[in-house]
């Protein structure tokens, strides 16, 4: 026989009331109370099953063991926690974000009021080192034939009305300290107990020949024409640079985009982000981190290198273009020695000067060498095509091996090809010999053809020549290709 | 027929349901946290088993066979 249960009713009960009282006191937070005291419910809940079974206990009805709660409402209850805690967590990263975004709060978004800053301060001796320091938004800093400081801007405060604002912002005010060498611009937005609701977005001129040192959790940084080494930290920022005479360092937790261009030093990216756009230095690069969008490297005239979980690049310049992305990366001019290693991703080079080497988990790699002489190469892939593009009177000692595919060459009639297995071997010296180039796949295709005349990396990607039944046979000359980039 | 092994069948749900509510109420108000206080949602139910167990045993040795 089925139980009878007073929870069902109850519920209907508490829901309609619920309602009732929101559209009775539209100002009474209702829901809000119930999202935030909804553990209660599920005690009022054990309560009411508890003394039900004790009810039917005492009445001798408890003749057979049966649950207490049913399968059906522990799936319920297990769905009401799980919205719950979410619920909390939404409320508790709501206020977090500046402006006290309570969720269905009576101060859902609050109000922003603006208050300009301005502070300018003729420095006493001249200065070697300026630090900057806004804790939540925007921050222009720009070097300039002067002897003073000049920051101009506004602050935002959000706040429920005028008198909380001007509170707030009075416990923030813009300071500019100045301690023998080292000038420090502060905005003081973590002063006072409401600091997630103050911003400054501000505009600092400063001497052109100081070092700049930028901090800050949120926000962007663009700093320019600085004749000293610039620092910017921050936890999540996008940082762009230019006309810097020194070197620079960067350091993020989280960016959308870190721009440097025209930058006479070093310069160190380090931390994670997405897209990365460096141009025109004078200095090495280096970048170690974890990037998800696009990498462009362009014009650099010392060593670069690229370091993230998965990925190890060495190049000793790059007069060229280099790109990465999370799937690809593709160069043109570069110049070695390339050391390269890296787990999944389609290589696409063409013309690296110097030795080559190259190590590749799972991707197809293509190599287009259109200058001579050619230097040593190797290219080992686990899974993946080789292309190798060289040119017809190319001088090098060959050594190719697949465990699992073909090989295609447009220099048999030097080579020998000796088939293994599923795979092949294909050795031999083209011309009068020369640098050893050593190809390897253990699951793969192999590809050897001349370049043609004109090609280069912006040459896009084009189907391959049609695949051969049996290796050996020369493929046909491969078609024509046309621009993609 | 076993009363006492019904009736902790019987709680077991509810108190589990309890403790679980209690637990995240501490948590919310700033008590013990959730990520800490949850291995006591498996001691308690240990123990109502224990008890159920100890019941059944008690009715199948305690003479109640026909």
């Amino acid at each position: 026989m089925r139980r009878t249960t007073f929870l069902g009713p109850l519920i209907l009960i508490a829901i309609g009331v619920m309602f009732l009282i929101k559209n009775i006191r539209p100002d009474f937070r209702v829901f809000e109370t119930v999202l935030e005291y909804w553990p209660l419910l599920l005690i009022i809940w054990g309560v009411l099953r508890l003394v039900e079974v004790l009810i039917a206990f005492a009445g001798g009805r408890l003749t057979a063991p049966r649950p207490g709660v049913t399968g059906g409402e522990w799936t319920l209850i297990v769905l009401i926690t799980i919205f719950g805690a979410g619920a909390w967590g939404v409320q508790r990263f709501a206020d977090q974000i500046p402006g006290r975004i309570k969720i269905g709060g009576m101060d859902v978004f609050g109000e922003t009021f603006d208050y300009p800053v301005e502070a300018a301060r003729t420095l006493s001796a001249k200065p070697t080192r300026i630090i900057v320091d806004n804790l939540r938004g925007n921050c222009r800093v720009t070097g300039a034939d002067t002897g003073e400081i000049r920051v101009t801007g506004r602050k935002m405060v959000r706040a429920m009305d005028r008198s909380e604002a001007d509170r707030s912002s009075g416990e923030a005010p813009l300071e500019i300290v100045e301690a023998g060498n080292m000038v420090t611009v502060r905005t003081n937005l973590d002063r006072g107990d409401g600091d997630k609701r103050l911003s400054a977005d501000i505009e600092i001129i400063v001497p052109r020949s100081v070092a700049v040192e930028a901090r800050g959790r949120y926000g962007d940084f663009d700093i320019s024409d600085i004749d000293g080494e610039v620092t910017v930290t921050s936890d999540n920022a996008g940082v762009r640079l230019q006309d810097i005479a020194s070197n620079v360092t960067v350091t993020l937790r989280k960016s959308d985009i870190i721009r440097a261009i025209g930058i006479k030093g070093n310069v160190l990216v380090k931390g994670a982000g997405r897209d990365i756009e460096i141009e025109n230095v004078t200095g090495e690069v280096a970048i170690d981190g974890s990037y998800s969008g696009e990498t462009s490297i362009r014009n650099v005239a010392k060593p670069v290198r690229f370091q993230s979980p998965v990925t190890s690049l060495s190049l000793e310049r790059v007069p060229g273009e280099l790109q990465i992305t999370l799937a690809n990366m593709s160069g043109d001019n570069l110049v070695g020695p390339m050391r390269l290693t890296t787990k999944s991703k389609d290589l696409n080079f063409s013309d690296v000067t110097e030795a080559v080497d190259i190590t590749v988990e799972r991707g197809d790699v293509e190599l287009r060498q259109s200058k001579l002489p050619l230097a040593k190469t190797t290219i080992q892939v686990r899974g993946g095509d080789i292309e190798l593009a060289i040119p017809q009177n190319a001088k090098l000692n060959l050594n190719v091996n697949t465990d699992r595919g073909e090989i295609n060459n447009d220099f048999s009639q030097s080579l020998k090809m000796e088939e293994a297995g599923h795979g092949g071997r294909l050795s031999g010296t083209v011309g009068a010999g020369g640098p050893d180039i050593r190809l390897s796949t253990t699951r793969g295709e192999v590809t050897v053809r001349k370049v043609a005349a004109g090609e280069t990396a912006s040459v896009p990607e084009v189907p391959r020549a049609p695949k051969l039944a049996k290796p050996g046979i020369p493929p046909p000359p491969p078609p024509p290709r046309a621009e993609n980039q | 027929m076993n009363h006492s092994a019904a009736l902790l069948c019987a709680v077991r749900g509810p108190i589990v349901l309890i403790t679980l509510g209690s637990l995240l109420t501490v948590h919310k108000f700033g008590g013990m946290s959730f990520w800490v206080s949850w291995p006591i949602l498996i001691i308690v139910l240990g123990v109502l088993k224990l008890l159920e167990m100890m019941a059944a045993k008690s009715a199948s040795t305690g003479g109640n066979l026909p």
